[in-house]
């Protein structure tokens, strides 16, 4: 059994502290996307009824493990692919009815970080060609001011001005990181969407990229989406949080207050697993992720949960919100 | 944020123009040392071919029935044919057809082959099925029977030998470059420039063609090695080039017959083949290990 | 300069008996150069048997060359070897390989990063545990396949029976390291080492892992080297820790103390780089790790330290113990303990 709570836009996971004068830039409502595996006989479902709201402005993270859906679910904001169910509004307008020019504004309002950052770079463009390409296509300087553009941005992401003759692979891992957030703030876009843009990268190149990517974030106003599986760098980077769990948000909430009471089991397990250096190895979960083609009954968190309870088998909750605005989707929640 | 060097800690090379950028690309090239010892072969054929007129002692079809069949000497370097025609004159300037069959045989094949495997490559659908069902039909064909199958047709000559066999290029050029590009759309950046709006003609000029070109440089210049010997090969089987022009697979055939007496009317033009094929391998090569951005 | 190595102060009664077992690993000036460039450079630090020591620090530091080394799998001619680095009792740089083969798997084993590249796709799990149990116990295939059932019980895969006879790509990440440490607790070696073992998993199966990395090295009394980049993860699971800067060791000693409050500004400047739940402000260190063909005279990291000063640039500073309790160790001319 699935408690439904149709959400109204009033009801979907809205910032606290962000009054939602204009349209969020992006709204899911109820988002499913399925892949068919064995032939057909089964669906793994990537995303399995997702609501999410994202305000302008604000920095919100996706956190998730394996299995989680979140790499998917960026996908189907870009509009990369298309969903199996539920709908997905960008700044009001749902991705599959853009006309031309609303496709083009999208584009420029939506920029993306890959997390293969070398690969998403064209190893034949200079890194003055690519930083410059979105800024030529979106017509956003005339053809003399680009150079200039190009060094400001350079200057922004904290690049010498003299690798803008320098191709990809010439580049260090952080340099190339950096690269890619200048070419994602060229178009001067509403919102940045990066995924796991700090992965395996030495502790020091981390936080370099990381405070480049806060200072940007709180300068600038540009919202940002952060995908991760790091807890640790979503707080360090993001007012907002949610969690992630096999295709659902299972939480979401200011970051300050979710780190200091989780309320869904699984965030709970997710800071108790971090490592820390005021606490002792604890693994608060056992048995391993279950696959997404083959969800458990009830809450799909039950399986590992340790405070699982009777009726968890029989319902599947919904993400609802609290009174003081968080959203858990848990029939049991922790105490506040 | 200023960008402080110090604490990028880069120490950044001073800015490289395009022209620096040809020069490294030519300085690794030429650092390969196959490259450097095929180019060099490959040059000395060239200006073999270009100044032959200067070069030959002899008029290469001037025959003189008293002198045939001699070998090497200080007259005739490399002895004369059974016509009693200079060996080396008709060397310097059956490298001209040689030449003149391999380029320009492989640049027709290449301007028919390869938009044909872009088309495929980048529209995908029915179209990408239609022209690869012609490729196979074309690829059915070993490259010496399609190219003797035309020249039955066509007739013989020069010009219908580099037609013909750019014809048997066709298929393999494409089937490469549809490959490459379906490589090449797959990557990140292809996609990554789709999402920031690149319209769909500058996600082919300055995305997709700027990666599939050096790998089709490379296939183009392996090629020509393989027509140059086809196009011996046609000619030696009397379905190429016509007499009296000077080719070296008609001097093999012509020698064919006299092999025992007078080894040189083969050898000579078959060494001289030789020596150009591999010259022609190497530098294919070498500009492959130099185009590939791992190895430099 | 006396040079202290990293070793515990263990009670008396106990030192004893300690002193009389080989030290799991002892490690005395060793360097290993490759192609003329010190990889690890002058590097001394002791293992006691039962003890786990972390070794951290960035990529090119060294310290899975410090680990491969050990495991006696850098020989000569790639590698040239100098000083001693003795394992179990044998030293890698002057033991013939036929020794050094015994060893391997039996008495010291070695965990990888990436258990899927790590295992080998055409063999069953079986099959992989049962190779070092038939090299080195001599068993036959019954008792292999019962010593097999009994090892995956012990790392807490759930149905045994089903899981020998699957492949590597029909188990999960986890699953898979926990095959991998299978293996190398097949012959109860003494020394264990895990290079990176858990930096591929999720964070709530990588505390299972280290939980049970740490249970099953306790239950053997074996000692145990892990190689990690994350500093509080080495606090939680280590007695001790070593930290490596460019080859070399700059910080040594008991690792909760060392790792929370740092003394060698190296590892203070990770220990601020480092992602922390509700960390404030995160301070990246300044500059970047020089490359191995450049390496700076002197101090290696004086280019990037605040505290540099002239002597720092000529002279290289010796690994010195803390006058104090004698078990920290740093490499600096300018912090003193006190």
């Amino acid at each position: 059994m699935h408690i439904e709570v149709l959400p109204g836009l009033h009801d979907l996971p809205f910032a606290p502290t962000t009054v939602p004068a204009a349209q969020p830039l992006f709204a899911l409502l109820d988002v499913e996307k399925s892949f068919p595996v064995d032939g057909g006989r089964r669906a793994l479902r990537a995303l399995d009824g997702v609501r999410l709201t994202v305000a302008a402005g604000e920095s919100l993270a996706l956190v998730g493990e394996s299995g989680s859906g979140k790499s998917t679910l960026v996908r189907v904001m870009l509009g990369l692919e298309k969903v199996s169910n539920g709908r997905v509004l960008a700044s009001g307008v749902d991705l599959d009815a853009l006309d031309g020019a609303q496709r083009r504004r999208f584009a420029r309002d939506v920029a993306f970080i890959y997390q293969d950052a070398l690969g998403s770079l064209n190893p034949r463009m200079t890194v003055e060609a690519l930083i410059a390409e979105p800024v030529a296509v979106h017509e956003l300087r005339g053809r003399r001011e680009i150079p200039e553009r190009v060094s400001g941005l350079l200057a922004q992401v904290g690049l010498p001005s003299a690798l803008r003759h320098r191709y990809p692979h010439e580049l260090s891992g952080g340099q190339v990181r950096r690269v890619a957030v200048a070419r994602a703030l060229a178009c001067e876009p509403r919102v940045i969407v990066a995924d796991e843009s700090v992965a395996g990268l030495d502790v020091s190149i981390q936080a370099q990229l990381l405070n480049l990517l806060r200072d940007l974030q709180r300068a600038s106003g540009i919202a940002l989406v952060f995908v991760t599986h790091d807890l640790g760098v979503a707080a360090y980077l993001c007012d907002r949080v949610a969690v992630m769990y096999l295709g659902r948000i299972v939480e979401t909430g200011a970051t300050r207050e979710i780190l200091q009471a989780p309320r869904h089991p699984y965030t709970a397990a997710l800071m108790r697993a971090f490592p820390r250096f005021d606490a002792l190895l604890a693994a608060p979960l056992r048995g391993e992720i279950p696959s997404p083609a083959d969800l458990p009954s009830g809450c799909r968190f039950r399986t590992r949960c340790p405070h699982v309870q009777a009726d968890c088998a029989g319902v599947d909750p919904a993400l609802t919100r609290h009174e003081d605005g968080r959203f858990v989707a848990c029939l049991h929640p922790l105490p506040s | 944020m200023a960008a402080d060097p110090l604490l990028l800690g880069t120490a950044v090379a001073p800015a490289r123009p395009r022209l620096a950028r040809l020069q490294s690309t030519l300085r690794a090239l030429l650092a390969q040392r196959k490259a450097a010892v095929g180019g060099a072969i490959v040059l000395l054929f060239v200006v073999a071919a270009i100044f032959a007129s200067q070069l030959a002692p002899y008029p290469p079809t001037e025959q003189n029935l008293a002198d045939a069949m001699q070998g090497p000497s200080a007259a005739h370097w490399l002895g004369t044919d059974s016509f009693g025609q200079d060996i080396l004159s008709r060397l310097l300037y059956g490298a001209r057809s040689a030449l003149w069959i391999g380029f320009a045989s492989v640049a027709l094949g290449l301007a028919v082959g390869v938009p044909l495997g872009l088309i495929a490559g980048l529209r995908g659908g029915r179209t990408e099925w239609l022209i690869m069902r012609i490729v196979d039909g074309l690829l059915a064909f070993p490259e010496l029977i399609m190219a003797m199958a035309f020249m039955a047709v066509l007739g013989l000559g020069m010009g219908n030998v580099v037609y013909a066999l750019a014809l048997s290029f066709v298929g393999p050029f494409a089937r490469t470059v549809r490959a490459d590009v379906l490589q090449v759309k797959a990557r990140p950046f292809v996609e990554a420039a789709r999402l920031m709006g690149v319209p769909a003609r500058e996600i082919v000029l300055r995305h997709v063609l700027p990666n599939v070109a050096s790998p089709i440089l490379i296939q183009a210049g392996m090629r020509v090695s393989i027509a140059i010997l086809l196009g011996s090969g046609l000619s030696f089987l009397g379905l190429g080039v016509v007499p009296p022009t000077p080719d070296w697979g008609l001097m093999i055939a012509e020698g064919r017959g006299f092999i025992s007496m007078a080894p040189w009317m083969s050898g000579m033009p078959g060494l001289a083949l030789a020596l150009l094929l591999v010259g022609l391998n190497l530098f294919a090569e070498g500009l492959r290990d130099a185009l590939d951005p791992r190895t430099r | 300069m006396s040079l202290a190595d990293a070793a515990v102060e263990a009670p008396p009664a106990r030192a004893a008996a300690d002193a009389a077992a080989p030290a799991a690993l002892e490690a005395r000036h060793f360097t290993l150069r490759r192609a003329g460039v010190a990889v690890l450079d002058d590097v001394s630090l002791t293992l006691r048997p039962g003890r786990t020591l972390a070794l951290i620090g960035e990529s090119g530091a060294g310290k899975s060359t410090l680990a491969f080394a050990a495991m006696g799998l850098l020989q000569p001619p790639q590698v040239a070897l100098q000083g001693r680095l003795a394992v179990v009792g044998t030293d890698v740089v002057t033991a013939p390989e036929r020794t050094l083969r015994s060893l391997r798997g039996a008495h010291m084993a070695l965990i990888f990063q990436d258990a899927s590249s790590a295992l080998n796709p055409c063999f069953t799990v079986l099959d992989h545990i049962a190779e070092p149990l038939r090299r080195h116990r001599g068993l036959g295939r019954r008792q292999c396949r019962e010593r097999a059932l009994q090892l995956l019980a012990d790392v807490g895969i759930a149905d045994p029976q089903a899981r020998l006879t699957a492949y590597p790509h029909e188990l999960s990440g986890g699953m898979q390291q926990r095959v991998m440490i299978a293996i190398a607790l097949a012959c109860e070696p003494r020394l264990l080492i895990a290079d990176e073992p858990t930096s591929a998993l999720d964070v709530t199966i990588q505390a299972q892992i280290m939980t049970l990395i740490l249970e099953r090295v306790a239950a053997l009394k074996a000692a145990a080297i892990f190689v990690l980049h994350d500093l509080a993860l080495a606090s939680q699971v280590a007695d001790d820790v070593a930290v490596m800067y460019a080859g070399q060791i700059v910080e040594s000693g008991p690792a909760r103390t060392v790792l929370t409050a740092p003394r060698h500004p190296y590892t203070r400047g990770l220990r601020a780089s480092a992602v922390e739940l509700g960390a404030g402000q995160l301070t990246p260190i300044a500059g970047m790790v020089p490359s191995l063909s450049a390496m700076p005279g002197g101090c290696r990291f004086a280019p990037r330290c605040g505290l540099a000063t002239a002597q720092c640039t000529q002279q290289r500073p010796p690994l010195a113990g803390d006058g104090g309790d004698g078990t920290r160790a740093l490499a600096c001319w300018h912090v003193k303990p006190g």
